[in-house]
């Protein structure tokens, strides 16, 4: 059979985050930069309300489409995420429903638009987290992460030998046999601090001592009990997303 | 019975206003529900129960949050560091205003509270949130810079990204949670001038005790 009649199958997850994906997609173009409406005259035409109520009516049954087919997924069915993108939809709804011009000019659906973002975000997110949840997963995302970073520093902070990261880094991941707990906290925590550093700072921040932890690291930590070190360093690292009162 | 002997001074105003986050993370907090609604206990607030929006007065104010945060003490951890920060023109009504070390002791408060450990100032936000105020200005426990004063506002707010443009006077839409915000840099690190003026977590806060000194000084 030909490649081009065999597209590669989706597992579920794939499916799934590729459905959360579009959504997402689907939202961002819809909260692009606010621009004002035409002028006086194409706000009040009733050619052009008509347009804008046609368009923005096959635009939310298009998006209600794609919530209800992610709500309903069983991966996502009793999740209190699902919950919150479908009170959000109802937040639209009411949005829509007391603006019969579709001209949005109080910036309702706007709001609910932005919020539903915010949902699908850490919807994406919490996807991510529970693949990294499998070290071998794990281990590939670090390795590919730290890129920049010598392969010996990857291997002592997984605890791990230098063959199994260059392996990881060519997508060659086997069972993890070897301090799988470890290579799964660190694979979460390096999830949470790519955004906000360099590689060489990912690796900085497992070596610098915290005052408010006795002077200990984060690699100190990890090395004396795993299970210990994360309840302290996934909150850590959680909360350096955003600016919070010092 | 609240812990002031006076009421703070309540101030309605605009402000711009720092703050930073992660690549990806929205400027301010809001959500939906149980989990896009919980954040991190601050200062201000405890996880769970209610939702604040940190601010800085000033970049520095916002990028020693950073330092002290991530307990920055190296170059090569400060250059290594890569984070967004954003403009906001904030306005607020309601402020509890105490700005100063003199503020607080006006209102019959300690000023080590605002600089201090985490569950005074939780506990003396509850108090606040009860007597409707809508948000804190405090000196900043992080920027540890005479004149260094955060703004904390109670509650949820959205930001409305401005490009191309400088920040408006005012937001477009004035009944709403809309904060104008502007992208100052999607890759920053925080500067020489905050890292080397931080005040971290267990150290002692400079300009706190040159006032109690200037204070027992007064007294004599």
């Amino acid at each position: 059979m030909s490649a081009l009649l065999a597209p590669p199958t989706l597992t579920t997850e794939e499916a799934l985050r590729e459905r959360v994906e579009a959504l997402e997609h689907e939202l961002d173009a819809a909260i692009a930069p606010y621009e004002l409406p035409g002028g006086r005259e194409l706000k009040h035409d009733a050619v052009s309300r008509k347009r804008r109520v046609a368009e923005r009516t096959r635009w939310f049954e298009r998006l209600r489409s794609e919530i209800l087919q992610v709500a309903r997924s069983p991966a996502w069915r009793n999740h209190d995420l699902a919950v919150e993108l479908l009170l959000t939809l109802e937040d639209l709804r009411s949005a829509i429903e007391a603006d019969p011009d579709a001209l949005d000019e109080r910036w309702h659906a706007r709001a609910a638009m932005q919020i539903m973002h915010v949902v699908v975000q850490a919807m994406l997110r919490q996807i991510d987290h529970e693949a990294i949840d499998d070290p071998a997963v794990a281990a590939k995302f670090v390795a590919e992460e730290l890129r920049n970073v010598d392969v010996g520093e990857i291997a002592r902070l997984l605890g791990a030998t230098t063959k199994s990261v260059r392996n990881w880094r060519e997508g060659r991941v086997e069972q993890i046999k070897r301090n799988p707990a470890r290579i799964t906290l660190i694979g979460q925590l390096v999830y949470e601090l790519r955004s906000s550093m360099t590689s060489h700072g990912i690796l900085l921040w497992f070596d610098a001592p915290r005052d408010h932890l006795g002077d200990r690291t984060a690699r100190e930590l990890i090395d004396a009990d795993v299970a210990d070190a994360a309840r302290t360093l996934l909150p850590l690292a959680r909360g350096g997303r955003a600016q919070l009162g010092g | 019975m609240p812990s002031w002997a006076a009421e703070p001074a309540a101030v309605s105003g605009r402000w711009v206003a720092y703050r930073h986050v992660a690549r990806g993370v929205p400027p301010l907090w809001f959500g939906a529900g149980r989990t896009t609604l919980r954040q991190e206990s601050g200062r201000w607030h405890r996880e769970r129960e209610s939702l604040v929006q940190y601010l800085a007065l000033s970049s520095d104010g916002a990028w020693a949050e950073r330092v002290r945060y991530e307990a920055i003490r190296t170059e090569a951890r400060r250059l290594s560091d890569d984070r967004c920060l954003w403009q906001l023109r904030v306005a607020g009504q309601r402020i509890a205003d105490l700005s100063t070390f003199d503020a607080w002791e006006a209102c019959g408060l300690d000023p080590a509270i605002a600089v201090g450990d985490h569950a005074d100032s939780q506990a003396l936000a509850s108090e606040l949130r009860r007597a409707r105020y809508r948000g804190v200005l405090s000196p900043s426990a992080a920027l540890d810079h005479p004149g260094a004063v955060n703004l904390t506002l109670f509650g949820g707010r959205i930001e409305h990204r401005i490009h191309g443009l400088p920040l408006p006077d005012e937001p477009l839409v004035d009944d709403g949670p809309w904060v104008p915000a502007v992208l100052l840099t999607d890759r920053g690190s925080p500067t020489p001038f905050a890292m080397e003026h931080t005040c971290y977590r267990t150290a002692r806060h400079r300009t706190l005790a040159e006032w109690q000194a200037t204070r027992r000084r007064g007294r004599r």
